[in-house]
């Protein structure tokens, strides 16, 4: 992954925006259960009253609870609080009961450690207060009753009971205000809210209009993050295929562009097949998983640490239960991988297995079915389909385990939090909502952890992929065009030479071709004839340059072949292959190849002197007829002349023709080769030949055995001189044929 | 996950329901297993859906053992949730036993058809005429043998499990909301048309561009 590091580059900024959104993205998702928690806890459970603090309270309410209150108390509150008077209008609407009493109302604007000590203030004498009815309530049955419904606690009748406590003595006041600065923090809120509820309803203010109001605000405000976030989310997804779209891009224009370098040694290191896979499948993979990184990897530390920190807000002494349950999904991963992964890369192999029996049945369908071996191939196909079949329900019933388990740790963890949460709840360190909101943080911990070791795991698979891409762009091609070509030589234009040229492949000891010296001259015909083995395709492949020799001169129109651009060089060959290879497209796409302003009529010519127009013509659409990919809809004859016809219309100095008759018979093999005489009389003519009648008339025949040259010369000059020769041609030629070629 | 970045579009079939019949055709065979598993398959989305009605318990229980704490008379139920607790792990423990056994057969089925399928296809090889294979390269038939199946199996496996299991699902999850309030599952029912139509609209505008994509990545490989 990380040797392809400079195509991310470019997309820095784009890259680091996606993480900034997941910043948000992550913020949105972490404040939701924040309000849910809200609307449960002050929403439910305090009637959507925020504050214990009183916005407003009537003058009889306030006096009661200074009662309960120390001096220097009533100094915060006396500061904080203005007294409006009966009757006033402008409160009316707010405050219906103000024309009954003088009211308090809280000052507008204070900060928020100033609200927090009012609501601590309130919150005790409120809580002083219960103690102490609860101390006197052994005395009295009928106040228990009425506490014990605090809810609709009315606080007229506490009123009544004013006269009561006002004659407790002082050390009990004392005991009950040290128990309730003892008593939780989250318990006195509850108490303080009850409370402060009461003298609303005192003031004549709607309870349950405010709770509605309360939900309804915190609702909308988790609607406007959610929208947020899904925002977020959209850019960042949009952001992350932009990337990945991008870098795939880039890498598969730069592998091509590398693999359009490459001599025939790069390609024989990669075959065709494995380089297109790469170029395709192995990017995919990676486009793919850096939209997923993005998407994934980024977001899911960010949500898992900030679940966990808005959880530790909440409380710590769950902490333990979400560590405990992602313990056990490594394990539960370990434990699979470690019994799947080995059975994996079988199965991969069993795979190859299946496909190379399959294909052995494929290839040798004729012999198969010649010899009746259907049953012991099918015997043999069985076998290892059984083997996979074995292996691939292992791996699925492993592998099928997992996900019934880990959502069996998902409701363990809920449970083991509402079981341990309760306890602290029982001990008021915690709310009820806040609980709820920790078990979705739980699930959310737990699930960014899943998401982690999901990338841990796929991981490797990527990196195969980049590692094979890598691969290809840090192969150097070892030919190169020279910085400053040499121009042609005018007067050997068409002269193809060697000079002493000797090539071995790098790194082998053996030399494929030694000491090569010959002219090819324009106007001539130049054969090669030798034993299989004995390096003539390898003295074909050295003219084009798809190999360099190692020692020596190849020179084209009279300049060294690595001192002219390779474009250069390839205008000036026609090169007939002899598989004749074709494009899927029609015969005129593939005749045309070379040559795209080809005129109809010189189309026409080429493929006559290629002896092509007879089988051209019976088809139907004539030059229109479709090639197949692999060009199965012709015989191996017809691709070779429309190969030849092919590479005349491209109209160039000189033809390499590479053993490109052997599919001819040997009548069309002899028209063609004089048609080719009289159609390009000035053009040098390289032919590779297995036929010695192929080659009898050509000017120049080069013998070679073991890579060297045994002779040079003419068909009847080498049969007196060459042994090698002599022994080739007899071995084709009658006796009368070898004797006519000695007379002479 | 759904379909990733990544998945592939998927090629029309010809004759969609003749293929489909075929298919079913070919899975009468397993029937007694595929019976298994969607029983198997029924009772443990059941018990899943059961899952958090029960658990909503725990919280009530909680709750109201706040709001006694508050009044001062008692506080929470710790052996009504201590029994809450257990039954509900026995129900997750239920769950998880039968989407074991569920998995399990279903993993038999989707092999045992792979297997046979590659079986019948490697029989068949034999018997075509040779003019078939004039028609078709050995890559292609050696994709059919490897890739195709492979894809059957496993959207069959996918597919059968998740269609029972949806379908179990959505008509639990609509009892249990209506049994808590019909009004809030009226209101999480109008949503889904919503969503579908998003859903529909995202996957109208990007099956092209999935093609597009599936394509243009052919060319790239015929530029070889």
């Amino acid at each position: 992954m990380l040797k392809l590091r400079k195509y991310y580059k470019p997309f820095i900024l784009s890259i680091l925006i996606a993480i900034a959104l997941l910043f948000v993205q992550a913020m949105c998702d972490l404040k939701l259960p924040d309000y849910m928690s809200d609307i449960v806890n002050t929403g439910i459970q305090s009637n959507g009253i925020e504050q214990v603090a009183p916005k407003a309270i009537s003058e009889n309410g306030l006096a009661f609870l200074k009662n309960f209150m120390e001096n220097e108390e009533i100094e915060v509150i006396d500061k904080n609080y203005t007294q409006i008077n009966k009757g006033d209008k402008t409160y009316q609407a707010e405050y219906p009961n103000i024309e009954n009493t003088n009211i308090y109302v809280l000052n507008q604007e204070l900060e928020e450690t100033e609200i927090e000590k009012l609501n601590h203030i309130f919150a005790v004498a409120s809580k002083t207060m219960l103690n102490m009815i609860e101390k006197i309530s052994n005395n009295m049955e009928n106040v228990t009753t009425q506490t014990s419904e605090t809810e609709k606690m009315d606080v007229s009748k506490i009123y009544e009971m004013e006269p009561i406590l006002n004659q407790i003595p002082e050390t009990v006041k004392k005991q009950a205000r040290e128990e309730a600065k003892q008593t939780p923090e989250s318990m006195l809120n509850s108490v303080g809210l009850v409370f402060t509820q009461s003298f609303y309803q005192e003031l004549g203010m709607d309870i349950s209009k405010i709770q509605n109001q309360f939900i309804i605000q915190t609702g909308l405000k988790m609607l406007g993050i959610c929208v947020i976030g899904i925002i977020a989310a959209i850019l960042v997804g949009f952001l992350g295929s932009k990337v990945g779209a991008g870098i795939g891009k880039n890498i598969r224009n730069d592998v091509f562009q590398k693999v359009q370098s490459f001599s025939s040694a790069e390609f024989n290191n990669f075959s065709a097949a494995s380089l297109i896979t790469r170029t395709t499948n192995d990017i995919t993979q990676m486009q793919n998983f850096i939209v997923m990184m993005i998407r994934m990897l980024a977001y899911a530390p960010i949500m898992g640490i900030g679940a966990l920190i808005m959880m530790a807000q909440k409380t710590t002494d769950l902490i333990w239960t979400i560590a405990l349950a992602c313990g056990l999904i490594i394990l539960l991963i370990l434990f699979l991988f470690k019994m799947v992964f080995p059975k994996i890369k079988i199965v991969q192999k069993l795979t190859d297995k299946i496909n190379l029996v399959a294909k052995e049945n494929l290839s040798g369908l004729m012999v198969i079915r010649a010899f009746g071996t259907q049953n012991y191939e099918e015997n043999r196909f069985d076998e290892v389909n059984t083997e996979v079949m074995k292996t691939n329900k292992f791996i699925n019933r492993s592998m099928g385990m997992m996900m019934p388990t880990m959502m069996f740790i998902m409701n363990g963890l809920n449970l083991l939090i509402l079981w341990v949460g309760a306890d602290s709840i029982a001990n008021s360190t915690l709310q009820v909502g806040d609980l709820m909101a920790v078990m979705q943080y739980g699930i959310e911990v737990v699930m960014s952890f899943l998401f982690v070791s999901m990338i841990f795991v796929m991981w490797p698979r990527a990196s195969v992929s980049a590692n094979r891409i890598a691969e290809v762009l840090e192969t150097e091609s070892t030919i190169h065009d020279p910085k400053n070509p040499e121009p042609f030589n005018e007067n050997k234009k068409g002269y193809v030479e060697f000079k002493k040229v000797t090539f071995q492949y790098p790194g082998a000891d053996e030399k494929i071709l030694e000491n090569i010296s010959f002219v090819a001259k324009p106007g001539e015909t130049t054969a090669i004839i030798g034993a299989t083995g004995s390096g003539k395709t390898t003295i074909i492949n050295l003219i084009p340059r798809l190999f360099d020799a190692t020692e020596g001169e190849v020179l084209i129109n009279g300049v060294n072949v690595k001192n002219m651009t390779q474009f250069e060089l390839h205008n000036q060959i026609g090169y007939i292959p002899q598989k004749g290879n074709l494009l899927s497209g029609t015969i005129e796409s593939n005749l045309k190849y070379g040559n795209e302003e080809a005129s109809e009529e010189f189309v026409q010519k080429c493929a006559q002197v290629a002896q092509a127009t007879e089988f051209i013509e019976s088809k139907e659409e004539t030059y229109q007829s479709p090639i197949s990919q692999g060009a199965k809809n012709v015989s191996g004859g017809q691709k070779q002349r429309l190969s030849i016809a092919r590479a005349l219309i491209k109209n160039s100095p000189i033809y390499v023709f590479d053993d490109s008759f052997s599919a001819l018979d040997f009548k069309t093999d002899s028209n063609l080769r004089k048609a080719l005489k009289t159609h390009s009389k000035n053009s040098t003519f390289i032919i590779v030949a297995q036929r010695v009648s192929t080659i009898m008339q050509a000017e120049q025949i080069i013998v070679l055995n073991e890579g060297k040259i045994a002779g040079i010369g003419t068909h009847e000059e080498l049969l007196k001189n060459c042994e090698t020769y002599y022994e080739i041609a007899s071995s084709q030629l009658s006796e009368e044929e070898l004797k006519n070629g000695r007379k002479e | 996950m759904g379909r990733g970045p990544g998945a592939m579009p998927i090629e029309k079939a010809k004759n969609f329901k003749g293929t489909l019949k075929k298919l079913f055709g070919y899975l009468a065979q397993f029937k007694f297993m595929l019976t298994i598993v969607v029983i198997c398959a029924i009772i443990s989305t059941i018990f899943n859906i059961i899952g958090p009605r029960i658990l909503g318990n725990i919280t009530t229980e909680i709750y109201e053992g706040v709001m006694k704490m508050l009044a001062g008379i008692g506080g929470i139920d710790f052996e009504a949730i201590g029994k809450i607790v257990a039954i509900l792990l026995s129900i997750y423990i239920v769950s998880v036993i039968f989407s074991y056994i569920q998995s399990f057969v279903m993993v038999g089925v989707g092999q045992k058809f792979t297997y046979a399928l590659r079986k019948q296809i490697s029989q068949k090889i034999n018997k075509l005429p040779i003019k078939y294979f004039d028609k078709k390269t050995h890559g292609e038939v050696l994709s059919y043998i490897t890739n195709d199946v492979d894809t059957i199996a496993q959207n069959l496996n996918q597919s059968i499990t998740q269609l029972i299991t949806s379908t179990t699902t959505v008509i639990g999850i609509l009892i249990m909301m209506l049994s808590i309030s019909w009004q809030m599952a009226l209101i999480a029912v109008l949503v889904l048309p919503v969503s579908l139509g998003l859903v529909m609209l995202v996957v109208s505008k990007s099956q092209k561009y999935f093609k597009n994509q599936q394509e243009y990545l052919g060319h790239v490989n015929r530029s070889y």
